[in-house]
């Protein structure tokens, strides 16, 4: 086990390379990432400040010597400062994670509620009406456009339903706090349209490894001993089939950071794919590679755990050693 | 190391639809309307003579009516959308200029004769508009898929044939574009393209560059496990070169699982766009993008909802109609796209 987390740890140097050399290239060399034109804007550079500039920043030296100084400044949190304000990006980040954060565990909440439930009702009454519904309608929420989901969301209950639900879920009060309502009112609608697809995914998942679990002989051993369906499926069932449903929810909560640039659009939540759209349209560079840069660490880092706790979870790696 | 070894393919959740193409196998959703493989004795499309794969699969395709039908609406949203200049400005009204008497007076219109879809807030029909959104959308879908497949089964053809270092380099790069969320890496990319720049191909080219590796990595595990039969030893037993090879023999042989997840990826990519779109990024006015009308449309939300609802429709029944295609074609192929 402990060779499979080195292996896992070892590969994850040259992507960590990698992805940040990527987010370099695409800060300095990309056509039209012209570092000190956006700094400027639209209007034009005077050629010595032009000099003045390359020379402060370090852009006449060697490529190599800049990505390092990249990597360094990366390390130390450095993500430079907004055009805009003037702020230091990392403390703009640091203001808007936590509301990333709690959305995206709000969703997981969701998903693992919902989905897994919907999965393990949809295949233990396979062919059922039940089962016929999580199909078809889990087929249709991975084709969703997420932020069209939002928006419908908002109408239904927001404006259709607003007497019926008192306004709680009324433009603008959705994605923003009040004291009317209860502490999570707000996060309803946002977390729904997060966790909506990665939701149908997880009952799909579910359903097919619980079906493919039941099809296995120490299943069938079991019924054979003479135990009731209910303790086939919770013993034996459930827990094998768990095992690829758990590293698929792991792996979500890196994409849910990822995904919530459209549905914190969408409900004005103040988070950082928010703050990296709404820098999109001020064109202030330094929030959307920092902001970018953040969302990616987490999502490398959630990856990373997710695959050493595999080793964990399943124990043919922890006893096999051999990886087959 | 190879991908077979490792016991979870960590990347792929990022693009979930492979990884459930690999967990479900085969698609449960239309499991009763399958007809399945049709009898040997039974004449098949060819009337008996020669049955080829894609023959045969042809033949199974038809008899799978979901996918038939998606394929019918896949073909209606095209045809309607090449044909749009004989037909939408004559009717409706050219919904890409802005007629200053129809905005002050046809501003909002709900769903009615004349205007099947309503109006938006320019006094444009939405229909004409949605139609005219479908050439950006098939457009964005078929380009950037198949500059996707073009350098993925390329790249994955040399690393699958070849092995050793060609391999690793290949599989490692992979593994660093599958480490960023997709949408995070085009949003970063198309952020630096200057706005007057902006417009459809930067988005292709965005898409399509992102979408390579998951081809490369199925067409590597594909090209694996066909190198490794007698016919290929006879083949090199008899001189054919390497290039011969790979493109005469194991190429037609290992492409189907790509010909399948290319499908669903037309989806994808078409997703992508309208959300790339929805954020700015995407196509600018006044070229028509789904995205982009349910952008335009959020602020009229509480007076005109149909400015919202429409263009999505469009997105959600044109996305699931290549979803449910490429279900079909995998089963049609009988691709178990386990590998």
């Amino acid at each position: 086990m402990l060779e499979y987390i080195g292996k896992r740890l070892l590969q994850f140097i040259p992507v960590f390379f990698g992805v940040t050399f990527a987010l370099f290239v695409i800060a300095n060399y990309m056509p039209g990432a012209d570092p000190i034109q956006m700094r400027y804007g639209e209007r034009a550079v005077p050629p010595q400040i032009r000099a003045q500039l390359e020379e402060q920043l370090g852009l006449n030296q060697p490529v190599w010597v800049q990505y390092g100084k990249y990597l360094n400044d990366l390390l130390h949190g450095d993500l430079g400062v907004s055009n805009q304000t003037g702020r230091p990006v990392s403390t703009i980040l640091a203001e808007t994670y936590p509301y990333t954060l709690r959305l995206a565990v709000f969703a997981i909440i969701v998903e693992i509620i919902v989905g897994v439930g919907a999965g393990i009702i949809s295949a233990v009454k396979q062919y059922s009406f039940w089962d016929v519904f999580v199909t078809l309608s889990t087929s249709i929420a991975v084709a969703l456009p997420v932020f069209w989901l939002g928006i419908l969301l908002q109408w239904f209950f927001g404006i259709w339903l607003k007497e019926a639900t008192g306004g709680a879920f009324y433009l603008p009060i959705s994605g923003a706090e009040s004291a009317q309502f209860g502490p999570f009112a707000h996060m309803i609608l946002p977390g729904i349209t997060l966790a909506a697809v990665s939701t149908a995914y997880a009952a799909r998942i579910m359903r097919s490894q619980l079906l493919e679990v039941n099809g296995q002989d120490y299943v069938r051993t079991a019924r054979a001993k003479g135990l009731s369906g209910r303790q086939v499926l919770w013993k034996h069932s459930f827990k094998n089939a768990m095992i690829p449903v758990v590293t698929f929810i792991g792996l979500d909560f890196g994409a849910m950071l990822a995904g919530a640039v459209l549905t914190e659009t969408v409900f004005n939540w103040p988070g950082v794919g928010f703050t990296i759209a709404r820098a999109i349209l001020q064109r202030d560079f330094p929030i959307v590679f920092g902001g970018v840069t953040v969302i990616l660490f987490g999502v490398m880092i959630v990856n990373l755990a997710v695959d050493v706790s595999y080793a964990f979870l399943d124990p043919r790696i922890r006893f096999g050693g051999s990886e087959e | 190391m190879t991908e077979k070894h490792e016991p979870h393919v960590p990347h792929e959740h990022s693009d979930p639809t492979i990884s459930e193409i690999k967990k479900e196998g085969v698609s449960e959703l239309h499991a009763h309307a399958v007809a399945g493989p049709p009898p040997r004795e039974e004449a098949g499309p060819l009337g008996g003579t020669s049955r080829t794969l894609w023959g045969d699969a042809w033949y199974r395709l038809r008899r799978n009516k979901l996918a038939l039908a998606a394929l019918v609406w896949i073909l209606i949203v095209a045809i309607a959308a090449i044909t749009a200049d004989l037909w939408v400005p004559q009717n409706f009204g050219d919904p890409r200029t802005i007629d200053t008497q129809a905005a002050a007076t046809q501003r909002l219109l709900p769903p009615q004769p004349g205007h099947p879809f309503g109006t938006d807030d320019l006094g444009r029909d939405i229909f004409g508009r949605v139609i005219y959104g479908a050439r950006v959308s098939l457009t964005v879908g078929v380009i950037a898929t198949a500059i996707a497949v073009l350098i993925g089964v390329a790249l994955g053809a040399l690393s699958g044939y070849y092995g050793r270092w060609t391999d690793s380099v290949i599989m490692r790069t992979t593994d660093i574009f599958l480490a960023f969320p997709y949408i995070l890496f085009s949003i970063l990319i198309l952020a630096v393209v200057p706005p007057d720049q902006r417009g459809i191909w930067p988005v292709i080219a965005a898409i399509g560059f992102l979408g390579w590796p998951t081809f490369a990595r199925l067409f590597r595990s594909s090209v694996l496990s066909v190198k490794e039969n007698d016919y290929i030893d006879a083949g090199r037993a008899l001189g054919a070169s390497d290039a011969r090879l790979l493109f005469r023999h194991i190429t037609p042989n290992a492409i189907a699982p790509v010909v399948v997840y290319a499908t669903m990826s037309i989806g994808g990519a078409i997703l992508s766009e309208a959300a790339l779109s929805f954020l700015g990024l995407g196509v600018q006015p006044p070229a028509i993008s789904w995205g982009r009308m349910i952008d335009d449309g959020r602020a009229f939300l509480t007076i005109a909802p149909t400015v919202v609802l429409f263009p999505g429709l469009a997105i959600l029944s044109t996305v699931l109609a290549f979803t449910l295609l490429g279900d079909g074609v995998r089963d049609a192929l009988d691709v178990k796209m386990k590998d």
